[in-house]
This record gives C-alpha cells, structure tokens and sequence, in this order.
C-alpha cells in the first residue's frame, strides 16, 4: 500500500494505492475516484447503536465504507478520498495507542485500526462537538482532515480552546466546557462557550471552524 | 503477572510517548514498550491520579518529572495494591482520595446543574407567554385576516358549501347574535361563517374570523343553544387571536432551541419539529379555557342558553365509546380533556347573566330538514 495527501494544505486530498488483497475503511462520503475493480462495501460506523447514537447526536453519517482492491485484480487500486470542507489532511501513526476524533475528522484508516464508538460528554456537547466521537485505537494508519490547517499541540498545562477547533485528542487530555471570560464577556464578546483542556497529551486543532463559517455566511445572507 | 496495556510519555522517546504494558511488580511499577525498553517507577515515590478524556485514565508518576504512565485498563489500581501490599498502600489511598473528591465535584457540579434547570423550567414559560401575548398585540388585525386567507383554501377540502338559506341562514344568524358581545374592533372582522357538507362533527375559526361549521355538527347537535355555545366558543378564538399566539409561539420554540443548539440539527431539530407540529395541531390548554369561559358568557349575552355549550361537550363524550365513525367526533379530539371543561363550565354558567331570549327566523329542525342524507 502507498499512499499520499496532495494538494496540501487549502485542498488536500488522500491517494491511496492499494495492491490486490489489501484495504482500507473509509468514511462513507469520502470515496471521490476509483480504479474500476475496487469493491467498496458499505457498514454500520461503530456498531449498529453506535453509528445510529452518532447520527442522531452527532450528525455523523450511518456508514463506514471498507474499500478493497480485490485479490486477482489486474493491477493496483488507485483510490482518491476528498472532504466537505477546504483544507489539510494528515496521516497518523496508531501503534496500540488509542485517538479520539471529533464528528467530520475521520477520512480513512488502514486495517489494524478498530473504530469504535465512546461517549464525549456533556462538555464536549456545550462545546458544539456532540455527544459522541469516534474512538479509532489499534495499530496502523488513520488519515484524518480539517478544515484549514491542522496542527498539532502538545499540552502540558491548560490550555483553552474555542469550540469547534478541537478535531483530534489522546485520551490522556481532560476536557472540560467553560466560558471564556466572565458571563457577560462571553455572550457579547463573541467568545461564548470554550474548552478548557489539560494534559498531559497530544491535540489536534483546525485554523478554521465551521461556526466561523456560517456566522459569515449568515452575516452575507442576511 | 497481570499486564495492563495503557502507554507512556517520556522525553526521551522518539515521538515523546509509546504505547506500554504495565506491569505492577512487588516494589515498583514496571512498562513495557514494544521495542523491549522498559520504564520503572518505585512505589516510595509512586503518585497517581485518575484524569484524562473519560476520568478513567489512571496516571502513574515518580521521581523523574519527565516520565508519567498511563493506562484507562480496569482493575489497575487494585493490582498495584495487591503487588505492593504496604508499599504501594499510601500511593493507592491517594488515587482513591482524588477519585472521591472528583465524585463528589461532579455530584455537585449535576445538582447545580438540575438546579438551574428546575428554576428555569418554572420561570421560562410564563415570561415566554408574555412575550408572546406583547408581541402578537404589537401585530395588527389584518396579519390575523391574511393568515385566515391562507387557510382558508384548506376548507375547501373538507367538503362543499352548502348555500342553501335554510342551513347558511341559520349559521349566519347566530353568528349576527353573537357578533355585539365581541369589542368593537373583532365586530369590524368580516365574521362569515360557512357550512360545509361532511359527516364530521366539527367546528372551526381561521385567525381573521372566518368559520366553518361542519354539517354533521349540525345533526349532532340537540338545540340551537349547542351550536351557538361551539360558535361562541370558536369566535372567542378569534377575538383572543390564540391562532397568532400559538404560531409566534411554535416560532418562538423553534428561534430558542436554534439559539440555543447553534443549529437545529440532530435531536434538537427533532423536538423542535414536534414542538411546531404540537403547537399547529391543537390550541393549549389555557387557550382552551379561555375560549370556554368567555364563550358561554357571549353566549348568554345574546340570549342563548349558556348549558348549550356543556351539554354538547357531555353530548360528545357520551357518543365517544360507540361511536362507529371515529371522524364524527373530531371537534372532540382536537379539544381534549372535556371532564374538567364542563365542570369548569357548569361552576361558571349560575353566574351568568342571560339576557332575554328571542325566537330565531332559522331554526335548528329547518335547516336539518335541508341538509341531505339526514
Ligand atoms: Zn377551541
């Protein structure tokens, strides 16, 4: 298997070259371009509960998509995996070590990978993330996306974080949901509601929320 | 011995942490890397605290400040405790002191938490209602009426018009003798009223004062003083403009819960629907009586019987249970609870002043005789 994010970082997208026999899972809405003997196969993201749990609290889709360059296949698969929203993708390295991922992030992840289901939280819900996340653990690949840059951050102290921006996190972090200054500069400052992180741990932040996004958007409509 | 996979961060590893087996020992913590590197911290220096994502993840740290240990791996602690024995005994009680001052935080953080939820469930809704009542007053009449227009095409869906004198005329009529009990501005409202030919017993007002009354209501109904007490009733609709109230109130629900959830997607938008649909579907309950209370008194003031109204409420229930044609009674499913209406009626009808009665030009048995299939 090879693979390569292009277009880095505004439109990234993933390549991934499959030889026959080998597979990945992908988001269900990810898949843009195929070679013509691949076989995608359509499965419930996280269990038949979890992934109708997600759907409804966390606005994920139902599905996960296996795609797999079949066994006797002419030649290598060459799949190419897109996002909804502008920006980077990065690959992550899992070797036994568990991630948390917020609702959008995942693109793909190789074999090794299990995805799972967990409960986030209420804090994770004031924080505009959703009840749920995905718990991807194991050993392999995940790719995962932003919109605008992702970049990684480690946290030894506590660090706050407006809602929205958090897209990835070891389970090491401890989150909470606060408000950014007192109660009268959160509602009028335009701050609102924030995460309070600590660590110790990794995170993974987008530059850009999609709140941002459709405040902006309304703000043009209107 | 028992290994529980959990992981490490260290400076000195290649991406500053690694995933471990941990490994309690009798005199110190042991984790196992893959690459065969081994971690170690003593129990005479052992802190650990439970923390991270799910408040489950149990950190293990020593001596050297650069090195922490984790793992989320059930039965952790009382594995350390078992190896240690007295050795791990002081580090272990720690653990369980944080853990239980984190309960007790959480447990006070969910009573504040239903607390304020309490308070708001009892404050919101009466200040909300006054908001609606203020804004729906600062709407003038004609909203009402343009509404009621669009509405209005709906009737024609239920049936035709009946136009023949005998039936329109009686409708019209009672709604002329109901018409100078209502202020002045409602009198304005061009109050027409149209029977329409179904086997529904039913009645209804458009916001702007368009009626329609259902001719099986017309069969149902024992006397005169029935109808007018429904008619009076529906006008009473129209003159507190509850079809305003109620649709700035379904909009209301919907503006507060987007607000509140950023957007309405998810479970959000879903009771956000049900509350819209509830809301269209049936006035509420004090909406209800309202228009039963001050009905019965425009009732009387045009000289109907004020027990009309009640009677024909006690009427519907008792047709209910045999009833072969569940539609012949929808008047009676979109106005529930009709035990407590008509003993809230009955309390209020001996106070009433009924003014004097005069016989109508169209009569209840003419315009049945009219009315086919009867
Ligand atoms: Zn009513």
């Amino acid at each position: 298997m090879e693979s390569e994010i292009r277009s880095r970082p505004a439109f990234a997208h993933l390549m991934v070259r499959l030889n026959p026999g080998e597979s990945v899972t992908a988001e269900a809405g990810a898949m843009a371009s195929m070679s013509a003997w691949t076989r995608l196969t359509a499965r419930w993201n996280g269990g038949f509960f979890g992934a109708i749990m997600r759907r409804i609290f966390g606005g994920e889709t139902l599905f996960v998509n296996d795609v797999a360059c079949p066994a006797g296949s002419p030649g290598p698969a060459e799949v190419i995996f897109t996002q909804a929203t502008p920006g980077d993708m990065v690959e992550l390295t899992l070797d036994g070590n568990t991630l948390f991922l917020q609702s959008g992030a995942f693109i793909a992840a190789t074999n090794g990978v299990s995805l799972g289901v967990a409960w986030a939280g209420i804090a994770s819900l004031l924080g505009g993330e959703g009840l749920f996340r995905l718990k991807v653990s194991g050993r392999g690949t995940v790719w995962i996306g932003g919109y605008g840059a992702i970049t990684p951050r480690q946290i030894d102290q506590e660090v706050i974080v407006d809602s929205g921006h958090l897209i990835a996190y070891e389970p090491t972090v401890k989150i909470r949901s606060g408000l950014a200054g007192g109660i009268f500069s959160s509602f009028f400052g335009g701050e609102g509601i924030v995460m309070r992180i600590t660590g110790p741990g990794r995170i993974y932040l987008q530059t850009r929320s999609l709140e941002g996004l459709a405040a902006w958007t309304n703000s043009h409509l209107l | 011995m028992a290994q529980f996979p959990g992981g490490v961060f260290d400076d000195g590893l290649p991406d500053g942490r690694a995933a471990a087996s941990l490994v309690p020992g009798p005199e110190a913590v042991e984790a196992r890397l893959d690459s065969g590197a081994v971690f170690v911290i003593g129990y005479d220096s052992l802190r650990m605290e439970f923390g991270g994502a799910t408040g489950r993840m149990l950190f293990l740290r020593g001596a050297e400040p650069r090195l922490t240990l984790f793992s989320e791996a059930p039965g952790l602690l009382e594995a350390i405790a078992a190896a240690g024995g007295p050795a791990s005994a002081g580090a272990v009680a720690g653990a369980r002191a944080g853990q239980a001052q984190t309960r007790k935080t959480h447990l006070r953080n969910w009573g504040i938490a239903l607390a304020v939820l309490v308070a708001l469930w009892f404050t919101v809704p009466p200040i909300f209602r006054v908001m609606v009542d203020g804004a729906v007053q600062q709407l003038p009449l004609s909203v009402d009426v343009k509404l009621g227009e669009l509405a209005s095409s709906e009737m024609a869906g239920l049936g035709p018009a009946i136009t023949d004198e005998a039936v329109a005329g009686f409708a019209t009529e009672i709604v002329e003798r109901l018409r100078p009990g209502l202020p002045p501005e409602i009198q304005a409202l061009d109050l027409k009223v149209t029977v329409i030919e179904s086997t529904q017993v039913n009645a209804f007002a458009l916001p702007g004062g368009r009626m329609a009354v259902l001719s099986g209501l017309l069969k149902k109904a024992d006397g005169v003083d029935m109808v007018a007490g429904v008619m009076a009733h529906e006008l009473m609709h129209v003159r507190h403009r509850h079809g305003m109230r109620h649709i700035v109130r379904a909009a209301g629900v919907i503006t507060a819960l987007t607000v509140l959830a950023g957007d309405a997607t998810g479970l959000l938008g879903i009771a956000a629907e049900g509350a819209a649909l509830a809301a269209l579907t049936s006035y509420s309950r004090e909406m209800e009586a309202e228009a039963d209370l001050d009905g019965v008194r425009l009732a009387a003031a045009a000289g109907f019987d004020p027990a009309g109204m009640p009677a024909f409420f006690r009427k519907l229930s008792e047709i209910a249970p045999d009833s072969q044609a569940p539609e012949a009674l929808s008047w009676m499913s979109s106005h529930p609870r009709h035990d407590e209406r008509i003993a809230a009626l009955e309390a209020a009808i001996p106070g009433l002043v009924r003014a004097e009665s005069t016989p109508m030009k169209h009569t209840l048995e003419a315009a049945r005789a009219a009315l086919k299939g009867d």
